[in-house]
């Protein structure tokens, strides 16, 4: 009697998650480069056995359900600033922190840093073939000595090259995990790579980068307000089973009575 | 539950400065020079339930990590610097600049700032100076009985006075630029300063290499674009709406929770 309870709690549990992401999906309709989330539900016989806890085992670490990645390209948004690149096609930007850990991000909103390095706004720096992307500080700190007659002008070259007043100064690399499984997120639209998967770097036969575009986040309102209606309803649905089996167990007690 | 309400809370103040961003971009679209404004937002801190790649008690395959985000926040803002529209006044004194350059105005404590705005006027000494009154670079002193002020495209300011037939010049005026103008801070006015991050200032002559001529009797103006603001404005009202209907059904499921028990 008491099993339906659980059954019926689980899945109401499973909306509640599933209402968390979607709650963080909308808040990041405005990102750019986020990629939403979408939380599918497990087998209920693997689900069940988990939550019944076999073992006796606290185990949190095993919820219900399944989550990934929609890695699908957002719209792409013209935007006038000549710091703003967006990929056109799979990929990651390579981005490296004071410390040397590599993040991967699909956010392409870099500016220049205060020695001439492209970074984030957090001062993640880009990382191209050959380390950094920078303007050489000699350069940066005293522009006009190298001044050669055709003025300040970044260009990035839809292969990646990034020329300043058409001297190369670095080559944007674009990069996947060998297993996409393997991509864990933080915040700041960044992936970290968790497990043994090497980075593989993509050809630029079939991706672009694009100069002064941004890509949106790819949050898709109607699925996400669907989803919720959908959600919302399983977990009424999901307390009527647990009402009516309160009644029936109430009839059951008050039938005890007549004996 | 409540992890909901504080994330689509997040969303919702996220948004709420998206329209102020909006507004301001708007409140300005007349403002001589002015340079619209863009907002960053971010993903926040992601509590991950399981990690990628762990293995399921009951199943033996990988499964994929199952993360939920805490909402949005407002990373940084950064400034479009690119050219506004110039528009004609007739006035000898509105001059504009069709290129990367700024004009240098030296305020009264005798420190540099940049500007964009160049609708100058003469004061009472004959200067040539801003609308506060602070003095174009390197200065320009124009006589009183002058009939005419002619400032050419590369920037030398030349003066007719009264019962002559040849201009006098006084001087040119010399353009600032930076590696990286998103570097610089507004320090209000229209004005900017030197920072770090904008690189060493450099100074050259108007028309050379990409630093653009100065237009006499135009002024550039603002470079918001009225159509594109307004399209902002429906996206972040209607995701300020979207946070709210999250906020709505975290409370209905609630609700719902609650009445569970008779």
């Amino acid at each position: 009697m008491l099993k339906e309870f659980f059954t019926a709690a689980l899945g109401m549990q499973n909306q509640q998650t599933r209402l968390e992401v979607i709650a963080n999906n909308i808040a990041n309709s405005n990102t750019v480069g986020f990629k939403r989330a979408n939380v599918f539900e497990r087998n209920l016989i693997d689900a069940r056995a988990n939550f019944y806890n076999v073992k006796g085992d606290v185990e949190q670490n095993d919820p219900a359900i399944g989550s990934y990645y929609d890695f699908s390209n957002g719209a792409f948004q013209k935007t006038d600033n000549p710091m703003d690149l967006a990929i056109d096609g799979e990929g990651f930007f390579l981005v490296e922190d004071q410390e040397g850990k590599q993040l991967l991000t699909r956010n392409g909103e870099f500016r220049l840093s205060e020695d001439g390095t492209f970074v984030r706004n957090d001062g993640k720096m880009l990382i191209g073939e050959e380390g950094p992307i920078k303007i050489s500080s000699e350069f940066f700190s005293n522009p006009t000595i190298t001044q050669d007659g055709k003025g300040i002008n970044l260009r990035i070259a839809q292969t990646g090259e990034v020329f300043l007043n058409d001297a190369q100064i670095g080559k944007i690399v674009l990069v996947v995990p060998e297993d996409k499984v393997e991509l864990q997120r933080i915040s700041n639209g960044e992936f970290i790579i968790t497990g043994i998967s090497d980075i593989k770097y993509l050809d630029f036969d079939q991706v672009k980068v694009r100069q002064g575009w941004l890509e949106n986040s790819n949050v898709d309102v109607v699925s996400e307000m669907v989803q919720m209606i959908e959600l919302q309803r399983m977990f009424e649905a999901g307390s009527k089973v647990i009402q009516t089996n309160d009644s029936t167990l109430d009839r059951s007690i008050a039938l005890g009575r007549y004996f | 539950m409540d992890k909901t309400l504080r994330t689509a809370a997040t969303g919702l103040s996220a948004q709420q400065k998206y329209v102020e961003i909006i507004a301001n971009n708007i409140s300005n679209v007349n403002t001589t020079g002015f340079k619209k404004v863009r907002p960053e937002f971010q993903d926040l801190l992601y509590e991950t339930l399981r990690p990628a790649g762990a293995v399921s008690r009951v199943g033996v395959e990988p499964l994929n990590e199952v993360q939920i985000g805490s909402g949005t926040e407002l990373a940084a803002t950064t400034k479009i610097w690119s050219q506004g529209d110039v528009q004609q006044t007739g006035n000898p004194l509105d001059l504009a600049i069709n290129g990367e350059g700024f004009f240098v105005i030296r305020k009264p404590d005798n420190s540099i700032a940049f500007t964009r705005d160049g609708s100058f006027h003469i004061d009472r000494l004959g200067q040539i100076v801003n609308a506060q009154g602070y003095i174009l670079e390197p200065g320009f002193t124009i006589p009183a009985d002058t009939v005419e002020v002619q400032i050419s495209r590369d920037g030398y300011v030349e003066v007719l006075l009264d019962g002559e037939t040849e201009p006098q010049s006084l001087g040119q005026i010399e353009l600032a630029r930076f590696i990286n103008p998103a570097g610089l801070r507004a320090v209000g006015d229209n004005l900017y300063v030197e920072t770090p991050a904008s690189g060493r200032v450099f100074f050259e002559t108007p028309g050379q290499n990409n630093t653009g001529e100065i237009l006499q009797r135009y002024l550039e103006t603002s470079n918001v674009d009225i159509v594109e603001e307004m399209v902002n404005m429906i996206t972040a009202q209607r995701a300020y709406e979207l946070n709210s209907k999250s906020v709505r059904t975290a409370d209905d499921i609630l609700g719902v929770a609650v009445n569970l028990k008779r």
